[in-house]
């Protein structure tokens, strides 16, 4: 390759790298010193770039329009910090996740309201407008360039404030020790307000500098916060030094790979490095030495635990239980009925989440592993069925290296097939992400699980973005599939089987290791019990489970698509998981009846049926904190 | 008598758990007063409630003749509480300097306040180390960081939770002679230390807990003259 090109692509390699740092430094600081996690600094990356958008068309001047984005978006900041964040520090990551999440739909919702789903067209202010002959041959853009110098200089204006002044003592002293901070006489609320405002601005100042790079669009805030994360990952949590060489690695091996690499490979490439530097360095590459303050925090208070129910509670749970069963298995009786195929439908979405929903129970709820990522077995069980149906449609083989399968439509065949790759891909994720705790965990199966989100969506012979279509439902002897009444019993079926081997599980010697682990997994190991083993095993388990729900999916709608694997999937699993109270197994259900009607009944309402959802997530997650099921088992249950 | 800190009745707990039932302890400006007891009768939470670390549920703490209970502990450090915590809690990631120098503040407006080089001349060991990290010093050299700290937001009562545990003999004297030198200055004392000796001697006042409830309190004086106390409420 021409050098001049080279030169060209390691510039625009790094002009995207120290975008990413504008984001991550102020997220890795929210996230080493307060401990909060904020799904929602993509937002303020969005609002910075719609706000500098409309402020230079209102005025024209494009610096009036930079000092508007970044004061409303740490406007933005505060308000977070001082309604939603300032209630959760002290709770677990896992209602942190939740409530930003609950954020995003808040933001984009109303993003969307204000100016449409359009993108929008920033143009690049005119005095930054041409390019600049750096070598003969080698005409750069100046508005890259000053990207990249912008970049360059907060990057050494943060690394003076944190390692020189006296403000950035406190702030280091915060990532390791926020108690004692404040014994000293320093108010560290103020500090952390002051922190929130100041990372929100900068995530502005990336988002009012892409817009004339990229375009200004709904949603923009979520695809850069997933590399964001993982640039926290990479560098370590906490760490600013870490953050900007992750940063601008992450830019380099992401625009580079992009020339080098076959295209499948490049768009995963920063994940499968992440990867690697977790197996190596399961805490980033710059995790300071100080003991690790961000570690899981038990999400024990969410908990309910079965068996410390009374005898008098259990026999009411367990008609609770049997009567929602039953009600379950009269909804194709009652669709019939009511000539409503649309009940059916519904039930049969209602019916395979709560499969999904399980599967993540037994992990986060049990195994206090909260994996962000569960759409990833979802999606890989769905997509071995999509993909065997597609080999024997087209009569092409398929090949697994050695292997050769025709591709099939038999259940018998294709759904332990499905099922087994679920588990091999949890056992892949959960080798490595299991090598890491608390946030770190949360992360890494978060970028799993968008590594084959951007797998499925780059374009390949199955559909790529488009999805895949299956030409029919799998066969079995003796029973239609066809027939919807029949795939709903089946899935019922197979989700009562799912919920009494889960519970036969938690209360095995196996259960009770696991659920050890999530209260102390260092006395655990120091009992002399290989944790790791006993870890990785739930997870794949889990997986298996996700892996019948996917299966189901596919059956169902036939058609798998890149959003099976999405993070907002993930989420939505997440949320559904709560909504039921984790913990309870059989929340689940309850959980994924909840979502999918209030969802359902909320977009009949109104298009903007998130702008409704999000508040009210958030103020479920503040206020019912055992979940629906849990109110069900009562004030006895719990730890 | 006007005391600095008077604790009255003092009740908390942890979640569920009641520690503290009745606590109740005075220290006066200039005193040095021990808080003894065997392990697990509340002193650690007593001094947590003080520095607001932990919630009191009853009672009244009253600092400087104001009531402080259930105050946030950054106020409390503000109005003059210095800290030695147990476990000591260095800033591992701040070097001998920067943790020194972090928090520090006159707020009283003393005339001699507590400098960076005060403090070295009280500690010169620290003086060898101002630029290595936090988490590169000895037990020993890390407890004299945590006084120096403390000193350093120039407080009107220091704080000792555990002031010479776990170290080396000749270091425990230097923190000791330290501590009697801060006391000669004026500087108003509470310690919790197992160091009976050096309690008496120093020590003006003290306090026993026992389950959560202070169950004796005199001068060091009539400590050594009722002879069944420490078989009674110390002794192991």
């Amino acid at each position: 390759m021409a050098l001049p090109l080279f030169i060209e692509q390691i510039l625009n390699g790094l002009q995207s790298g120290v975008m990413l740092f504008l984001i991550a430094s102020g997220l890795t600081l929210v996230l080493g010193i307060m401990n909060f996690v904020n799904l929602a600094h993509g937002s303020f990356y969005m609002i910075g770039a719609f706000a500098a958008v409309s402020f230079q068309l209102w005025t024209g001047s494009f610096f009036v329009a930079a000092m508007a984005a970044c004061i409303s978006a740490a406007l933005a900041g505060l308000v977070v910090e001082f309604v939603c964040a300032r209630r959760l520090y002290a709770r677990s990551h896992l209602d942190q996740v939740l409530v930003t999440f609950g954020l995003i739909y808040v933001f984009n919702e109303s993003m969307r309201m204000i100016f449409g789903p359009q993108p929008l067209a920033s143009p690049i202010p005119p005095f930054l407008n041409g390019s600049l002959t750096l070598l003969p041959g080698l005409q750069y853009p100046l508005f890259r360039l000053t990207v990249i110098g912008v970049g360059l200089v907060v990057a050494a204006v943060m690394s003076y404030i944190v390692m020189r002044t006296r403000l950035g003592m406190l702030i280091r002293a915060g990532a390791s020790d926020r108690g004692m901070i404040a014994v000293l006489g320093v108010n560290i609320r103020l500090l952390y307000s002051l922190l929130f405002a100041l990372g929100a601005a900068l995530a502005a100042l990336a988002g009012l500098m892409a817009g004339p790079l990229y375009s200004v669009n709904v949603g923009m805030g979520e695809n850069i916060l997933i590399m964001t994360l993982v640039v926290i990952v990479v560098g370590g949590i906490g760490s600013l030094k870490g953050a900007f060489y992750a940063a601008i690695i992450i830019g380099l091996i992401d625009t580079l790979g992009r020339l080098f690499l076959p295209s499948a490979i490049a768009t995963i490439a920063i994940y499968i490095f992440m990867a690697a530097v977790l197996f190596v360095r399961p805490r980033g590459l710059f995790a300071s030495s100080a003991p690790p303050q961000v570690e899981a925090r038990a999400s024990d208070d969410r908990v309910t635990i079965l068996w410390s129910l009374s005898k008098s509670r259990r026999s009411m749970t367990a008609w609770f239980v049997g009567l929602c069963m039953v009600a379950l298995a009269l909804v194709p009786t009652l669709s019939a009925w009511l000539d409503d195929p649309f009940l059916l439908r519904l039930f049969l979405r209602v019916v395979i989440f709560a499969l999904m929903v399980l599967s993540l129970d037994l992990v986060a709820g049990f195994g206090g592993l909260v994996s962000f990522g569960h759409a990833a077995f979802v999606g890989t069980g769905a997509y071995a069925v999509a993909i065997l149906g597609w080999h024997v449609d087209h009569g092409e083989p398929l090949l697994l290296g050695p292997i050769v399968l025709a591709g099939t439509h038999d259940a018998l065949l294709a759904w332990p097939l499905a099922i087994a790759s679920a588990a091999a891909m949890a056992l892949l994720i959960g080798a490595v992400a299991l090598r890491t705790s608390g946030l770190y965990f949360i992360m890494s199966t978060l970028a799993f699980a968008q590594m084959l989100f951007y797998l499925a969506s780059t374009p390949n012979i199955y559909g790529g973005e488009d999805g895949l279509q299956i030409s029919q439902r799998s066969t079995l002897p003796f029973v239609d599939l066809g027939d919807r009444p029949t795939l709903y019993y089946l899935a019922l079926s197979l989700l009562a089987l799912c919920l009494f081997l889960c519970w036969r599980l938690i209360n095995s010697r196996f259960g009770m290791i696991v659920q050890a682990c999530r209260q102390n997994e260092r006395r655990v190991r120091a009992l002399g019990v290989r944790t790791y083993l006993y870890k990785l095993l739930l997870f794949v388990i889990s997986g298996m489970i996700a892996g019948i729900a996917g299966v189901l999916l596919a059956n169902s709608e036939l058609l798998v698509s890149p959003a099976d694997l999405s993070w907002a999937r993930s989420g939505s699993i997440l949320i559904m998981a709560i909504f039921g109270g984790l913990g309870t197994l059989f929340g689940s259900v309850i959980g994924a009846v909840t979502y999918l009607m209030l969802e359902f009944t909320l977009s009949e309402w109104t298009h903007h049926w998130q702008i409704v959802f999000g508040p009210l997530l958030i103020l479920f997650v503040l206020l019912a904190r055992r979940g629906l099921f849990g109110l069900v088992l009562g004030r006895g249950s719990g730890s | 008598m006007d005391s600095l800190l008077r604790l009255e009745a003092v009740q908390a707990s942890y979640g569920q758990s009641r520690i503290l039932f009745d606590i109740s302890l005075t220290i006066g400006t200039g005193e040095m007063v021990g808080l003894l007891g065997r392990n697990g009768m509340g002193k650690t939470t007593t001094v947590r409630a003080i520095t607001g670390q932990l919630a009191t549920t009853g009672g009244d703490i009253v600092f400087k003749g104001r009531s402080v209970r259930n105050l946030p502990s950054h106020l409390l450090g503000r109005m003059g509480m210095g800290l030695v915590p147990e476990g000591r809690r260095i800033f591992p990631n701040l070097t001998v300097r920067e943790n020194l120098v972090a928090a520090a503040a006159n707020r009283s407006g003393r005339s001699e306040p507590w400098t960076l080089d005060r403090v070295l001349a009280l500690f010169p060991r620290l003086s060898e180390r101002l630029g290595n990290w936090g988490s590169q010093l000895s037990g020993g050299e890390q407890q004299m960081l945590a006084v120096g700290r403390a000193l350093m937001i120039n407080p009107d009562l220091l704080i000792l939770d555990e002031a010479t545990e776990g170290l080396a003999p000749i270091v425990r004297d230097v923190i000791w002679n330290a501590l009697r030198q801060l006391k000669s200055e004026g500087l108003a004392i509470l310690v919790i230390d197992r160091n009976l000796r050096q309690m008496m001697d120093v020590g003006d006042r003290h306090h026993i807990i026992e389950k959560g409830r202070t169950v004796w309190s005199g001068s060091s004086a009539a400590f050594s003259s009722e002879p069944t106390l420490k078989g009674r409420f110390l002794s192991v």
